[in-house]
């Protein structure tokens, strides 16, 4: 049992999504850093099929985990801090998605404790520089009944990587 | 093990007619370059690049990356 957030929404209406600077830059490739942040160690990205699905090409993360640790940069940390140009020099990526996930915890009686899973994302341009797109959400839970990676999985594929926050990408839209 | 998962999964979408998703080709040749299996992951990352063709600069450098890898264990 969870509950989802959307950070920044008090009501019931959703952002209303602009899509301006992605028409300007449409992306056709999208490669997705391992994700960085407390509690996302063991789980490689969830994000890479919802956006396959909208129709964006999205580099698989073990290869590109292996090929960036072999290219200079060992730790996920690296990854983040590399220069997009290196980045889009070794894949080819017209964007980069920089995830964090952090999960926090309280016991709140002896046996059971609730859990929340935050995300943030941003999309950012390789030549360019600029954001695309960015966004967070969380999940909260109780008593583990749900593991931390069924959240990540959630908040990414049913809240955060879909429209409207997303558009469908030009590929698709022919 | 995961190799022969994604195979059979690669059989069925054939079967269906359906494309596999972007990705899939390349982690399967991945796979078979850890297992040794050197031109498995070749005609992989091949596929790779014909179905996807934005993938062919990284694709590129796997295969690059495969075959110093060969010539060194030679």
């Amino acid at each position: 049992m969870f509950g989802l957030l959307l950070a920044g929404c008090a009501t019931t209406s959703p952002p209303k999504p602009d899509y301006t600077i992605f028409r300007q830059f449409h992306p056709r490739s999208i490669l997705v850093l391992p994700p960085i942040g407390e509690g996302s160690y063991n789980y490689l990205s969830t994000a890479t099929r919802p956006l396959a699905e909208l129709g964006y090409y999205v580099f698989p993360v073990a290869p590109v985990d292996q090929f960036l640790k072999d290219n200079g940069m060992p730790t996920r940390v690296d990854m983040h801090q590399a220069p997009l140009a290196r980045l889009a020099e070794l894949t080819g990526a017209d964007a980069v998605l920089f995830l964090t996930l952090n999960q926090y915890g309280s016991r709140y009686q002896l046996d059971k404790f609730s859990t929340t899973v935050s995300v943030q994302g941003r999309l950012v341009d390789t030549r360019s520089g600029l954001t695309l797109w960015e966004g967070s959400g969380a999940a909260y839970e109780d008593s583990s009944t749900e593991s931390e990676y069924d959240s990540e999985k959630s908040i990414l594929g049913n809240i955060l990587l879909r429209p409207p926050l997303w558009p469908i990408s030009s590929k698709l839209r022919g | 093990m995961q190799v022969e998962r994604m195979e059979a999964d690669y059989k069925k979408a054939c079967a269906r007619n359906q494309q596999v998703p972007p990705g899939f080709h390349a982690h399967l040749g991945h796979l078979y370059s850890q297992l040794g299996r050197l031109d498995d992951a070749r005609k992989q990352f091949e596929t790779e690049k014909t179905e996807f063709p934005e993938s062919a600069v990284f694709v590129d450098q796997l295969i690059a990356r495969l075959n110093k890898h060969e010539r060194a264990a030679k």
